[in-house]
């Protein structure tokens, strides 16, 4: 079957009103600055509608008329601070009603993997001190020969 | 043949497409499109047992298109549906 294209915005839109009505919600996702946690094109997750937002959460939100799904690092005064696990410097500071959903799974070539377990905790956090070689680990990710046919939409 | 349990239409942006969708989950991953006619047809058969001649009845009600290739077209439908498992049988 032909793959659909829908824009970003008004999907979104259902997406967000989905949650609002208080169901988890399974969407594909775009875009690689979640990797390598989250690879685009390739993994799916599961949303929910956020509750209370902590550092460490991926969160859906509307910002300076985007919407993206980031991590949250850090919080200031009434703004979160929310960076790409695959960007190396810029982040977003999103107020709390920005925030519209929280990933509550990640489904990784069909399994379900929960992002807020020990162990994958314990891989964001090793990945966020190497922070100042995310550059050159990303480089070395997008050129590894498995990740390359995938990453180059093959 | 019947549409499964479970599937809902909706518009996005003027598009026709159905997800799947429980009572606490909706699968937005797995989006199938649906043109204006094709809609009309889910609108109508959903919660009914139909055959691809009733749907072809309902594309003469509804266009104007000839017998013969109002039930060509139902046959296609039915089969890309079967293919995408929309259709459970009856």
């Amino acid at each position: 079957m032909e793959k659909m294209v829908i824009a970003n915005d008004p999907f979104f839109a259902e997406v967000v009103r989905m949650l609002g009505e208080g169901k988890r919600v399974r969407i594909p996702v775009k875009g690689y600055s979640m990797l390598p946690f989250i690879r685009g094109e390739k993994d799916e997750v599961w949303l929910e509608t956020p509750g209370e937002v902590k550092v460490d959460d991926i969160v859906l939100f509307h910002y300076r008329g985007r919407y993206i799904m980031h991590r949250v690092i850090g919080r200031d005064a009434d703004k979160y601070i929310i960076r790409g696990d695959g960007v190396p410097k810029n982040c977003e500071y999103p107020l709390r009603e920005e925030i519209l959903g929280k990933v509550v799974s990640i489904i990784r070539d069909g399994v379900d993997v929960d992002p807020y377990s020990e162990k994958e905790l314990r891989r964001v956090h090793l990945w966020q001190r190497l922070r100042p070689l995310r550059r050159y680990l990303l480089f070395f990710y997008w050129h590894f020969p498995w990740n390359r046919r995938w990453l180059k939409g093959e | 043949m019947r549409i499964k349990e479970g599937f809902i239409l909706r518009t996005i942006c003027g598009q026709h497409v159905i997800s799947g969708e429980g009572t606490a989950n909706v699968n937005f991953s797995q989006l199938i499109s649906l043109n204006e006619s094709a809609a009309y047809l889910f609108r109508s058969v959903k919660d009914k047992d139909f055959t691809p001649e009733t749907m072809a009845d309902l594309l003469l009600e509804e266009y104007e298109v000839d017998a013969e290739t109002a039930l060509k077209d139902a046959k296609d439908l039915c089969d890309k549906w079967i293919e995408v498992g929309l259709i459970a049988s009856a």
